[in-house]
């Protein structure tokens, strides 16, 4: 188990003390770059950057958001990662086990399900170019890449080529009347201690999975915990997911990622006559 | 938007029944499901391989599958097409050490396949054996210190 994970949840107090000895490295001459990036800053809690300029938000890119003064992150994850299989290859991906599911998720996974048993599949969405979506881009075979910015960490997944945007600039999710309803939501990032929070919501419910077989809807609140090693070579992220319509209670699950010093990742674009010519997608959505 | 879609699929999968019709394996069936690429493999028999000797009529080296097309001759001494996916392109080559032109139209080849539960032509690739003898390895792949195929 890595040794940083309590991090993620210090409590005030450690946080406290963590602040005085960063206030005493300071006051005794120590210069930033002498000292690791552990010790030379505060866990960060620090009041949200002012994101509205002229009533509109400030993009993440815009130079003026880009060059406000703030906390410098306390961990960088720019980096590229592969999924760590844990489990078997065929469940390792997955969120294991299931929650109590609702019976409109239940007969939805117990179709599904009925449908493999005799070789086909059901309502399958990689095979027939549908998106992924948030969570299940994070869990796949391919690698993904993390390119942490002043107000963003950009999430590249290979799978389909697709891109996250969460925000760490300090702007809230948009309200209700302004969700666009997507595959992979709307993300917001704090720091708490060694880690960065991601909060995303503003699903759509068409076709759209948190695990093989099960939907995720509107209400779908994915949050996402995630801290890098001591060595800085696991990334993990800790899942903690919630939709009232599919299941009851909080869904945890932990997944880690391996860093990898080789590798890029490459455009990885499904075509769906390119698909529809593979012998898998034959048995794809067949009633 | 749903039907709309799913009626391409339909007409893809009625296209490719016209195609396949003429060639039968023997399929026993096994459930079994995998993660190796970014779909299902219900429709995969992953219990029982089987050998496919054919030429290699078309190889494309790309994600999220590979894939080639082999010219298999059939019951009736007819050369039909037998279509086979296997991994992308870049786990092919990071992992499995394979070229874009590792297959060339003309190659003859044995491929071992994770048959279509169907029974239709068509397969999984595991691995390739070239005229030369030379394997080339395409599943299962580990998570971890994968082989790497020798030159």
């Amino acid at each position: 188990m890595m040794s940083n994970l309590s991090s993620g949840t210090k409590k005030p107090s450690t946080r406290t003390a963590a602040s005085m000895i960063a206030a005493l490295l300071v006051l005794s001459g120590c210069s930033s770059q002498d000292q690791p990036a552990r010790t030379q800053t505060a866990p960060a809690q620090t009041a949200p950057a002012q994101t509205i300029e002229d009533g509109q938000i400030l993009g993440a890119l815009a130079k003026s958001n880009l060059s406000k003064p703030r906390a410098p992150a306390p961990v960088d994850f720019t980096g590229t990662y592969n999924f760590k299989v844990e489990g078997t290859d065929a469940n390792g991906h997955e969120f294991l086990p299931h929650p109590k599911l609702t019976p409109k998720a239940q007969a939805f996974l117990d179709k599904k399900t009925a449908y493999r048993a005799r070789g086909f599949e059901y309502l399958e969405n990689a095979g027939s170019c549908w998106p992924y979506g948030v969570p299940q881009i994070m869990t796949r075979y391919w690698p993904v890449q993390f390119i942490q910015l002043p107000t963003m960490v950009v999430v590249l997944s290979m799978v389909t080529s697709n891109v996250r945007r969460i925000y760490t600039d300090g702007r809230q999710h948009p309200p209700d009347e302004d969700r666009r309803l997507t595959y992979n939501g709307h993300s917001i990032g704090h720091w708490e201690g060694q880690t960065l929070v991601v909060d995303t919501v503003g699903f759509t419910d068409v076709r759209h999975y948190v695990s093989d077989g099960v939907p995720g809807g509107e209400k779908l609140h994915v949050v996402e915990r995630i801290s890098l090693s001591e060595d800085k070579n696991t990334l993990q992220i800790e899942f903690t997911i919630t939709d009232p319509d599919h299941w009851v209670g909080e869904w945890k699950n932990t997944k880690r990622y391996t860093r990898e010093e080789y590798m890029d990742i490459e455009e990885h674009i499904c075509i769906y006559e390119e698909e529809a010519a593979l012998p898998a997608f034959k048995n794809n959505l067949r009633e | 938007m749903e039907n709309e879609h799913r009626m391409r699929v339909e007409s893809g999968y009625r296209r490719r029944t016209r195609l396949f019709t003429g060639l039968t394996a023997a399929v026993l069936l096994n459930c079994g499901a995998a993660a190796w690429a970014h779909h299902s493999f219900a429709m995969f028999d992953l219990q029982k391989p089987v050998e496919v000797k054919g030429t290699v009529k078309e190889f494309r080296f790309v994600n999220p599958h590979s894939w080639l097309i082999l010219s298999v001759t059939g019951k009736a001494g007819k050369a039909v097409d037998f279509p086979i996916e296997t991994n992308g392109a870049f786990y092919l080559a990071k992992r499995q050490g394979w070229k874009r032109d590792s297959l060339k139209p003309g190659d003859v080849i044995v491929a071992r396949i994770h048959p279509m539960r169907d029974g239709a032509p068509g397969g999984d690739l595991i691995k390739v054996t070239l005229s030369s003898g030379r394997e080339l390895i395409a599943r299962p792949v580990p998570a971890v210190a994968p082989p790497v195929n020798k030159k």
